[in-house]
């Protein structure tokens, strides 16, 4: 990758699209899956926009929506609507969507990244999806085949503020909002299923190097590049790199950016424009008048409020402190809620049986212990059962080291005079002597202990 | 003064150009008309009044049940292809452009002869 | 033939076998085929199933006897459905060609309600394109004419359904009333005619014009049959969700009417105003109590109504794109575009705030008006129209003047309250006259209430159209 100016600082704002697992769509009683479902087999006159046919809000959809604004530290409006936001296309039957404009369910939230900065959301709202579009080639005709079974399925909408600078928070950002969906169980977010799509807008402006990045000395430039239809975590990476690469040599050569919204082409790792802002879009948003607003009460926020869990950056936190785990693992462990859990049962379990813990997470990790043993009991068992059949006893293991440590005296030398690797070589030499025995953890605490003396 | 092909692109219709005079001129009577709102003083007033909790019984379970059979889903498209609703390729992020009203008759007269 | 009156003579009918659910039907077929083509009121005749549906219910009556009402409350009450209202398998084309082939797979709450309850579908009626103006000359498949008068219009945009009922070609009608689309035909053609509470009927399954405005009513010869249609088709429906359950207020023995001074100025046609003072003293002369209110702001609810409409309108037209029903938008006829430009102009960005925003609050200072003024009266009567039935091309050409037709009535949709048009007299040139109720939210029984003792006290009821 291609360095970045460090003159320039990207400016990186996300809207997040999240599909709700609801069972019926948004506004009407059809199933919501849609995926590998017969073509327009689940659709009514409500989700056609059928002559006459009228949407019926979703309750579940509303309050799972109010539960994740709630684990981002939204305030919840307590006057809500839908509007309709107005543009034409073979995929939107009614030729508006229905959404929420100016008083979306949840506003200003926030998340905290590994390294404990701190990022704003704007928002979160519900809208409703559109059809699917296919193009293909039929006889000697371009057509373009329509599914309506994805319409008015119930979809989320996260929009952050303005405030990412690099595109490696980007990424541990959105998958901690990928994370806190599942953990709520309120969508898979597959992203390969399309039932979570990501959009990045990016700009670039220029600091004073002396102020450095804070972000009250950032100035918003006057144009934004929105980044669309990018279907996986690393290609929008690197998709970011590739147009704060792109932005800056424009303007290092002093052109001005237009304002657009470009896709991203894996194989030339580039970003191409999709379609000019020039002419601005006019969507006419007005108060959706078949729905009326919506009231949700301190007392109903609470009552959904207890269906809150712990989300995916505050365990991790807690994994760190309370376990002594590195960020990586603690990444790993968080990234998955039933692996969480295993591994704090297994936790617990290993001090109960006085195992060494590290190993055991090591193996969790590494070799999928958790996999292979269904609980943590049974793997906590199978350790404790391979322990006493093939530890060596203290006493072998002592006189291993000893005549070890006579033996390779070069190599205990090398270690004095601070060549850590030779503490590999008398590792593998006491193994040996033990054939096979003993773990390798024990044996380095064995030589360092004696080492030291 | 109101830029009637313009807001007929947004609103995705072909006018002509007759129509465009005609139309500017009879909006210009009714804007006049509408105009006279600016009288009344509405600084204090609330809007959106029309409310229901979300803890009301006007919810439906989220429960999904049988949708319409795909033949009368499809039963009234101009245009199908198995049982996808088909229209002429679309290129992406294009607003679907009205054909001309000449064009549409003459060709609705064809499919129906 | 002897066809009924209203409902409760139709029972009485049958229930001494003097006739059968078939025989009215076949009743009301040979007068639309004697006489529809004078004015143009069908455009779907329902003839196979209206007939599968007459036989059954002389079925179940011969069965059942009068039991039959307790589980079909309305059987074999013949109703035209404005066309509008989707109905399963029938062609539903809003009078407009953009609709012209297409067939609803599907219900609308009120035509499936009064399914249950036992009503005969005889057709569909038509109307202005899209529910869209006040004459009935707007539809795509021509204009329908007054019976009273074939050089008058029969007022819309419900026209063919008034003038469905009034010629005897079904008992009732089911329009729409966005802005006086039922009480406008109702009042130029003589008979009942309700626009209800805005969610007290769902409109799911009817076309939809302006849906903050839009409310499904009816066309009958009495306030009492409408009042059966109206019990037979409200209530929550779990598909509108602007439908609310409200148990109606208690009648009263003595009613306060309420008149406003702004209902009677010079812009009313003198025999309008005429007819209006003459009502009023009827109604005083039998008990009713009346009381001078006053709705300063009634003179901005047509500007109100000009922007919240067509704005509806735009938006509600989008889904009509020729993809997966009906043809494609180049089928809108001027009047539909008109609408649609306006609407998006006044929803457009810089205009949203002045037009839109100011009119939502305007409409809000209405309803409080409404509000306080019906606190202290329980009905307040007004003209529907200001003038009596007009002349077929007489506005056509002039949309302005032909939106100022709707002066009297725009005031009930903007303020969701029931109105009731009722007709009273005729003009000197044979032509109905009649005037309208107004109530408070949900009170549509006290509406019934006060109609029903006018209706037996009225000397002048301007009877039906005749049909030579």
């Amino acid at each position: 990758m291609k360095k970045i100016n460090p003159e320039y600082i990207p400016i990186i704002g996300l809207e997040v699209h999240i599909e709700l697992n609801t069972k019926r769509k948004m506004f009407c009683r059809c199933c919501a899956e849609h995926f590998l479902q017969a073509a327009n087999s689940n659709t009514c006159p409500t989700c056609l926009g059928l002559p006459g046919a009228m949407p019926y809000p979703n309750k579940t959809a509303i309050e799972n929506t109010v539960l994740f604004g709630l684990a981002l530290g939204c305030k919840i409006n307590k006057y809500s609507k839908f509007d309709r936001k107005h543009y034409f296309y073979p995929d939107l039957p009614k030729g508006y969507q229905i959404t929420q404009y100016d008083l979306p369910f949840c506003l200003n939230g926030k998340w905290e990244s590994p390294d404990g900065k701190f990022y704003q959301i704007r928002r979160v709202h519900l809208e409703e999806d559109t059809g699917k579009l296919q193009h293909k080639n039929i006889g000697d005709k371009k057509m373009s085949l329509i599914d309506f079974n994805r319409s008015g399925v119930p979809l989320m909408e996260l929009v952050t503020e303005p405030s990412f600078h690099n595109p490696d928070d980007v990424l541990a950002f959105l998958k901690d909002i990928q994370t806190l969906a599942r953990y709520l169980q309120i969508s898979n977010a597959d992203m390969e299923k399309g039932s979570m799509r990501l959009e990045a807008n990016i700009s670039l402006t220029k600091i004073t190097k002396q102020l450095g990045i804070d972000e009250k000395n950032i100035k918003l430039p006057d144009y934004k590049v929105e980044l669309k239809n990018i279907n996986s975590f690393r290609f929008l990476k690197n998709a970011i790199h590739a147009e704060i690469v792109r932005q800056t040599n424009l303007l290092s050569r002093g052109e001005k950016i237009k304002q657009e919204t470009r896709g991203y082409d894996e194989q030339t790792n580039s970003t191409y424009s999709q379609r000019s802002k020039e002419n601005v879009k006019d969507y006419r948003y007005f108060p959706e008048p078949d729905i009326p607003s919506i009231v949700i009460e301190d007392e109903t926020v609470a009552i959904i409020q207890k269906r809150l869990v712990e989300s995916p950056w505050e365990k991790r936190k807690r994994y760190i402190k309370e376990f002594g785990l590195s960020q990586n693992y603690a990444q790993i462990l968080t990234s998955d809620l039933n692996r969480g859990a295993y591994f704090e049962k297994l936790y617990r379990l290993t001090k109960k049986h006085h195992l060494n813990t590290k190993k055991v997470v090591d193996l969790m990790i590494n070799k999928n212990y958790d996999q292979k043993f269904p609980t943590p009991q049974g793997l906590v068992l199978d350790l404790l059962k391979t322990i006493k059949t093939q530890s060596p006893s203290d006493e072998q293991l002592d006189r291993a080291v000893s005549e070890v440590l006579i033996s390779q005296r070069k190599a205990v030398s090398d270690y004095k005079s601070g060549k850590e690797n030779a503490l590999g070589f008398l590792i593998g030499a006491v193994s040996r002597k033990l054939s096979g025995k003993g773990d390798a953890m024990t044996i380095r605490d064995k030589l360092t202990e004696s080492l030291g003396k | 003064m109101v830029n009637i092909k313009y807001l007929a692109g947004l609103a995705n219709l072909a006018v002509s150009e007759q129509e465009a005079k005609t139309f500017g001129k009879q909006l210009k009577d009714i804007i006049a008309l509408i105009s006279k709102l600016n009288e009344v003083d509405t600084k204090d007033v609330e809007l959106h009044r029309s409310r229901i909790d979300l803890t009301s019984d006007k919810y439906l379970e989220d429960v999904c049940s049988t949708s319409l059979p795909t033949r009368s889903v499809l039963y009234n498209a101009a245009s199908k292809h198995n049982d996808y609703f088909s229209v002429d390729l679309i290129l992406e992020n294009k607003q679907l452009m009205p054909k001309s009203p000449e064009f549409s008759r003459s060709l609705n007269k064809k499919i129906s002869k | 033939m002897k066809l009924p009156i209203n409902y409760q003579q139709q029972k009485k009918l049958i229930s001494e076998k003097k006739t059968t659910h078939v025989e009215i039907l076949d009743g009301y077929l040979e007068r639309i085929e004697k006489y529809d083509k004078k004015v143009n009121s069908f455009l779907t005749l329902m003839k196979e199933s209206s007939y599968k549906q007459a036989r059954l219910c002389d079925k179940l009556f011969s069965e059942l006897g009068e039991d039959v009402y307790k589980k079909y409350p309305l059987l074999g009450f013949v109703v035209s459905l404005k066309d509008l209202y989707a109905a399963e398998s029938v062609r539903t084309t809003a009078s407009s060609k953009v609709l012209d082939d297409y067939t609803s797979p599907y219900d609308s709450t009120a035509v499936s309600r009064l399914r249950a309850d036992g009503c005969i579908f005889i057709g569909k009626t038509n109307c202005d394109a899209w529910a869209h103006g006040s004459s009935g000359e707007n539809s795509d498949y021509g204009p329908t004419k007054n019976p009273w008068n074939f050089d008058f219009v029969p007022g819309g945009s419900s026209s063919g359904s008034a003038v469905s009922v009034t010629c005897d070609f079904c008992l009732a009608s089911t329009g729409t009333d966005t802005g006086g689309s039922i009480r406008l035909p109702a009042n130029f053609c003589g008979v009942v005619g309700l626009k209800p509470t805005w969610g007290a009927i769902s409109r799911y399954g009817v076309v939809a014009m302006a849906s903050s405005l839009d409310c499904v009513g009816f066309f009958a010869n009495s306030s009492e049959d409408a009042r059966s249609l109206f019990n037979a088709t409200k209530g929550i429906d779990g598909f509108d969700a602007t439908v609310t359950n409200v148990t109606p207020a208690k009648l009263k023995n003595d009613y306060t009417i309420g008149i406003a001074k702004e209902y009677l100025n010079d812009g009313v046609n003198p025999q309008v105003k005429n007819e209006l003072k003459r009502v009023i003293s009827t109604l005083e002369n039998n008990g009713f109590t009346i009381k001078d209110v006053s709705l300063p702001l009634t003179e901005h609810a047509i500007s109100v109504y000009y922007i919240i409409q067509p704005a509806e309108v735009s938006s509600n037209l989008a889904r009509y794109d020729g993809v997966r029903y009906g043809h494609d938008r180049s089928y809108f006829a001027p009047e539909a575009k008109r609408r649609i430009i306006l609407g998006t102009h006044v929803l457009s960005e810089g205009y949203y705030d002045a037009f839109y925003i100011k009119a939502m609050k305007v409409r809000e200072k209405i309803i409080e008006e409404f509000d306080r003024v019906l606190n202290e009266v329980d009905a307040i009567i007004a003209p529907v129209s200001p003038t009596p039935p007009f002349k077929l091309g007489e506005k056509a050409q002039d949309p302005l003047q032909m939106y100022l037709a709707d002066i009297y009535t725009v005031a009930a949709n903007i303020a969701g309250i029931p109105a009731l048009a009722i007709p009273s007299n005729i003009t000197t040139q044979n032509l109905p006259l009649g005037f309208q109720l107004l109530g408070k939210r949900f009170n549509e029984e006290v509406l019934f209430d006060i109609a029903n003792k006018f209706e037996s006290v009225n000397t002048k009821h301007p009877g039906k159209a005749q049909l030579l």
